[in-house]
């Protein structure tokens, strides 16, 4: 980016597409601040 | 989670700064919106903790302010730190399919309302974050995050391809399928409008009454 002379920044916390369509789940995956079921954003 | 999860979890999101720092990008934006884990605990509708992360509008934002001072720690005090920060949760759009019912009942429906926010969004500047990216709404994809009509047909292929993970995602992709499109529509279309700059007016208010250089989210959708 730099090379095209273009400042970014990285955003992070977002789990994104790596995690939502892994092939496996992970323990990690399910972490929250509480267990709510939450059947359309959880 | 455990304290001591949420003590790893600080240090992860630190460290994930760290490395951006790293690979020389110009700054580094958290997450605290979208229904990912910081809006989790800011979420008073979702948050039901009895300890010190939990409760009160203060006990709520210890995660986020924790995961600040130990990323500010990690990045110097001169690199650029932005946090993504919902102006409110809308936990009522477009369905509120979350259980058990919370009381009091407006934090299970409304969840954070604007005023909470600004009153977090003040704290992040005094812990030294130097701009604000304004969100809007709980959840990702949902009604105030972008302006035009529910994505239908890509959420569908969302919920497809991620339905091997969960019997809860299983469940979900199932309904997807399954009920007739008349009827799926109207119910998960609840709240969407077309409304350029979705999220601009708050954005606003935010620059105005916290005083930090802000980022608008939710722009025209072709």
């Amino acid at each position: 980016m730099h090379q095209f002379d273009c400042r970014y920044i990285i955003q992070i916390g977002d789990v994104g597409a790596h995690t939502q369509t892994s092939l496996f789940n992970d323990a990690e995956d399910a972490k929250s601040s509480s267990a709510v079921f939450d059947f359309f954003f959880g | 989670m455990t304290i001591e999860e949420i003590g790893i979890a600080v240090e992860q999101f630190a460290e994930a700064a760290r490395r951006v720092r790293e690979t020389g990008a110009d700054g580094v934006e958290i997450t605290a919106s979208k229904g990912y884990m910081i809006q989790q605990f800011l979420n008073p509708g979702i948050n039901r903790r009895r300890d010190q992360y939990g409760g009160s509008v203060d006990n709520r934002f210890r995660f986020l302010e924790e995961v600040v001072v130990a990323t500010r720690k990690k990045i110097g005090p001169d690199y650029p730190l932005g946090i993504r920060l919902s102006a409110a949760d809308y936990n009522y759009l477009p369905l509120n399919l979350r259980l058990p019912i919370r009381f009091p009942l407006r934090h299970w429906y409304f969840g954070n309302t604007i005023e909470e926010n600004l009153y977090y969004a003040k704290k992040l500047k005094a812990l030294g974050v130097d701009y604000l990216h304004i969100d809007k709404g709980y959840g990702f994809i949902n009604p105030k995050g972008n302006p035009g009509s529910f994505p239908v047909h890509e959420a569908k292929m969302f919920y497809n391809a991620n339905r091997h993970l969960s019997f809860k995602a299983w469940a979900r992709s199932v309904l997807a399928n399954s009920v007739p499109e008349f009827i799926l529509h109207p119910l998960i279309n609840i709240g969407w409008k077309d409304t350029p700059a979705i999220s601009a007016d708050d954005a606003r208010r935010f620059r105005d009454e916290v005083g930090l250089p802000v980022i608008a989210n939710g722009g025209d959708r072709p």
